[in-house]
C-alpha cells in the first residue's frame, strides 16, 4: 500500500510541478519535499503497520493486489526506494541553484515514479517492461543529440531477453526435465543487464551520455535507473537462485567485470572533458560491482550494497561540481574552482582513491580478492589510477580563479562544499553509511 | 468493424508470403533511402504488413490495436521529420546563402548518395542472416514466414539503429526493431497488459526520438 501511495503522489506532484514550471525553484522545491517525504516514510514506517480506512484493515507494506498485479513492498524493495527517494531528493536540492532546465523536476518525479513501479510489480517481466518506460521517459531529461539516442539503443535491445526468458521459464515449470532452457533464460537474462549496466562491450552509450548532457540529468539516469538496475538484478538472483548457482555465472562476470574496469581506467588517462571521465568514472565503479557480485554469499552482497550507496554520492557531488563548472561539454572550461573541487572529491570517490567515500567499501573488495587473485587487484589499481591521471590532466585549468570577475561565496559554493566534505568525511568514518 | 475484422483475416490467409516480399521492400524504403518522406511511407508499409503478419499468431482485435498504434507513430514521425525540415530550411534562410538540395526537386530523386551501395548490402545481409537464422533456429510458436520476418524486422532495426546519424533514424531503427519483437512475443505471451506495455513503449520511444531530433536541431 505505501508503495502505491509513493507512486500516486510521485505522479501527482510531476504533473503539479509540470504546471508550476515557470517558477523552477517553487516547482524543485516540492519535488524534494515529496521526495524526502517519501524516503523517510519508507525507511521509518514500519511494513506491518495497518491502518483502518473506509471500514477496511489497509497493510502499508507486504503484497498488496492492484490492477490484477502484484505490488510487493519486501525489506529489499524498501531499501531500494529509500535509495531512489533520497537520491531523488538531492538531485532536486541541488538542480535549484545548478540546473536552468524547466522540465527537470517534472519528468524527474515522473520517472522516479515509475522506477518505483519497477522496483515492486510482480512478476518480473513487468518491472522490465515499466523500466523501459522510465527511460524512454528519462530521455525528455537530455539536451538531444546522439548521446541520448544510444543510451536508449541499448536499453530497447535489453527489452526481448528478460521477456522471452520468462517464456522460457514457464516452459521450464511444465517441462523440468529440459535444462538446456534454464541455460537459454540464464544467457538471455545475463546480456540483457550486461547492456542495461553498460559493461565492455555494451559501454559506447555511458561515456556518449555523459560527454555532451546536463550533468545533473546523467546523474539521475546512472543513480536512479542504474540503481533501479542492480536492485532488479538482485531480485532476479532472489526470485531465480539458480542463475547464481551456474558454474559460468562467476567466472563470466569476472570477465566482465575486469574487463569494464581496466577498459574504463585506460579510457579515463585521455583528455576528452569533464563530461566523458564522468562516464569512465561510472565503468570503473560498475565493473567493481559485478565483481562484488561475482564473489557471491554474504560478503558480496554486503560489499554490493555498500558500493552502491557510496557510488551514488560519488556520482552526485561529481555532477554537482561539473554543473558548476559549466564544462560538461569538454571544450570551453567554466571558472569555478569550489566546482572543481567538488567534481574530484567525486571523481576520487569513484575511482576509491582514500580517504574518499568511495575507498571505505573498495578496500572490503581489494581485501576480498587480494589472497586469491593478487594481479586482479594490482590491475583494478592501476585501472583506478588511469581516472586520476584523466583528473590531473583535466584539474589544473578548471582550478584557475577567475580573477577578472571576482565574487562572494555563494549558496552554491556551501551546497559543493558540504558534498565534498561528505565525500570525505565520510571516506573517514564510513560507519555512518555503510558497515553498520 | 466486423467486416472489417473479417476482411483482415481473410488477407491474412492468403497474404503471408507477398506480405513478406512487401515488408522486404518497404524495410529496404526505411533502409537504403536518406528522404524522411521515402522512410516513412516505408514505415507506414512496415506497420501494416507486420499487422497483416500479426492475424496469423494473435487475435485480430488486437491486431486492429497494434495498427492504431502504427498510425499514431507514423504521424509522429512523419510531423517531426517535417518539422525538422522546416527548422533547417529556415536555417539556411537566415543565412541568406539557399544550398542546393534543401528545396524538393524531383530530378534529385534520382540522385544516389555515396552510401547507397552500403546500405543496400547491409539489407541484403540482413535478409541472408534472417533467412539462415530462421532455418537453423527456428522461432517456436510462430510459422515459418513470420519467423522469417522477426528475424529480418531484428536484423534491419539493428542495422538502421546503428547506421543512423540522427536520434530519429535511430528511433525508426529501434521501432522496426521492436516491431519484429512485438510479432514474437505475441505467439508466446497472448496477454493483453504485455500487448499493452509493449505498445506503450514503442509510443514512448517515437516520441523520444523525435524529441531528441528536434532539440538537436533547434
Amino acid at each position: 500500500m505505501l508503495a502505491l501511495i509513493g507512486i500516486g503522489l510521485l505522479s501527482l506532484t510531476s504533473v503539479l510541478t509540470y504546471f508550476l514550471r515557470r517558477w523552477r525553484r517553487m516547482s524543485l522545491l516540492l519535488a524534494a519535499i515529496v521526495s524526502t517525504a517519501l524516503g523517510f516514510g519508507i525507511a521509518l514506517i514500519p511494513p506491518d503497520l495497518t491502518l483502518m480506512f473506509g471500514g477496511q484493515e489497509w497493510s502499508l507494506g507486504g503484497t498488496v493486489t492492484f490492477l490484477g498485479r502484484s505490488v510487493v513492498l519486501g525489506p529489499g524493495a524498501q531499501v531500494g526506494l529509500t535509495f531512489l527517494f533520497l537520491i531523488g531528493a538531492a538531485l532536486f536540492l541541488l538542480a535549484w541553484p545548478l540546473e536552468s532546465g524547466e522540465l527537470f523536476a517534472p519528468v524527474g518525479l515522473g520517472v522516479l515514479a515509475l522506477l518505483t513501479a519497477a522496483l515492486v510489480v510482480r512478476p518480473l517481466v513487468y518491472a522490465v517492461l515499466i523500466l523501459e518506460l522510465a527511460v524512454a521517459f528519462s530521455v525528455l531529461l537530455l539536451r538531444g543529440g546522439m548521446g541520448g539516442a544510444r543510451y536508449l539503443t541499448f536499453f530497447v535491445l535489453a527489452l526481448p531477453g528478460p521477456l522471452v526468458a520468462h517464456w522460457l521459464l514457464d516452459m521450464y515449470a511444465l517441462t523440468p526435465d529440459q535444462t538446456g532452457l534454464l541455460n537459454t533464460a540464464s544467457v538471455l537474462i545475463g546480456f540483457s543487464f550486461a547492456l542495461m549496466l553498460g559493461l565492455v562491450p555494451f559501454h559506447p552509450w555511458v561515456p556518449a551520455l555523459a560527454r555532451r548532457e546536463s550533468p545533473l540529468s546523467v546523474a539521475l539516469i546512472f543513480s536512479a535507473v542504474g540503481g533501479t538496475v542492480w536492485f532488479l538484478l538482485l531480485d532476479y538472483l532472489q526470485t531465480y537462485p539458480w542463475l547464481g548457482r551456474s558454474p559460468y555465472w562467476s567466472s563470466a562476470l569476472t570477465a566482465l567485470g575486469v574487463g569494464t574496469v581496466v577498459v574504463g581506467g585506460l579510457l579515463g588517462t585521455t583528455r576528452r572533458g569533464w563530461g566523458a571521465l564522468l562516464g569512465y568514472a561510472v565503468m570503473v565503479d560498475t565493473g567493481m560491482l559485478v565483481l562484488a557480485l561475482g564473489r557471491g554469499g554474504a560478503v558480496g552482497l554486503e560489499l554490493e550494497r555498500a558500493m552502491m550507496l557510496t557510488r551514488a554520492w560519488g556520482v552526485l557531488t561529481m555532477a554537482a561540481g561539473l554543473s558548476a563548472v559549466g564544462a560538461a561539454g569538454g571544450a570551453e572550461h567554466g571558472r569555478s574552482p569550489w566546482g572543481a573541487v567538488a567534481a574530484a572529491a567525486g571523481l576520487l570517490s569513484l575511482a576509491g582513491f582514500p580517504p574518499t567515500v568511495g575507498f571505505a567499501s573498495r578496500w572490503g573488495l581489494y581485501r576480498l580478492l587480494f589472497p586469491e587473485q593478487p594481479l586482479m587487484v594490482l590491475a583494478l589499481l592501476l585501472a583506478s589510477a588511469g581516472l586520476v591521471v584523466g583528473l590531473l590532466r583535466m584539474l589544473p585549468h578548471a582550478l584557475m580563479p577567475d580573477l577578472s570577475r571576482p565574487r562572494a561565496l555563494l549558496a552554491v559554493d556551501l551546497l559543493l562544499l558540504l558534498a565534498t566534505v561528505g565525500a570525505i568525511g565520510l571516506g573517514v568514518f564510513p560507519q555512518f553509511l555503510i558497515y553498520r | 468493424m466486423e467486416r472489417f475484422l473479417q476482411w483482415i483475416e481473410r488477407i491474412s490467409a492468403l497474404a503471408a508470403p507477398p506480405a513478406v516480399v512487401v515488408l522486404v521492400m518497404a524495410l529496404g524504403l526505411v533502409l537504403v533511402t536518406r528522404r524522411w518522406l521515402f522512410r516513412l511511407v516505408g514505415m507506414a508499409l512496415v506497420y501494416f504488413f507486420v499487422g497483416v503478419l500479426h492475424t496469423q499468431v494473435i487475435r485480430p482485435e488486437v491486431v486492429l490495436v497494434k495498427l492504431l498504434i502504427g498510425v499514431v507513430v507514423c504521424l509522429a514521425l512523419g510531423v517531426t521529420g517535417q518539422a525538422v525540415g522546416g527548422i533547417e530550411a529556415t536555417k539556411v534562410n537566415n543565412s541568406g546563402k539557399p544550398e542546393k538540395g534543401v528545396r524538393f526537386r524531383w530530378r534529385n530523386l534520382l540522385r544516389w548518395r555515396e552510401d547507397v551501395p552500403l546500405r543496400t548490402f547491409a539489407l541484403f545481409a540482413a535478409l541472408l542472416i534472417a533467412y539462415a537464422g530462421s532455418l537453423r533456429f527456428p522461432l517456436p510458436q510462430v510459422p515459418f514466414l513470420v519467423g522469417l520476418s522477426c528475424y529480418l524486422l531484428a536484423m534491419v532495426g539493428l542495422f538502421l539503429a546503428g547506421m543512423a546519424e540522427t536520434p530519429l533514424g535511430v528511433g525508426m531503427g529501434l521501432l522496426v526493431f521492436l516491431n519484429g519483437f512485438d510479432l514474437f512475443f505475441g505467439a508466446l505471451e497472448p496477454s493483453l497488459v504485455v500487448a499493452g506495455l509493449l505498445g506503450l513503449i514503442q509510443f514512448l520511444v517515437t516520441f523520444a526520438a523525435a524529441y531528441l531530433t528536434l532539440a538537436r536541431a533547434e
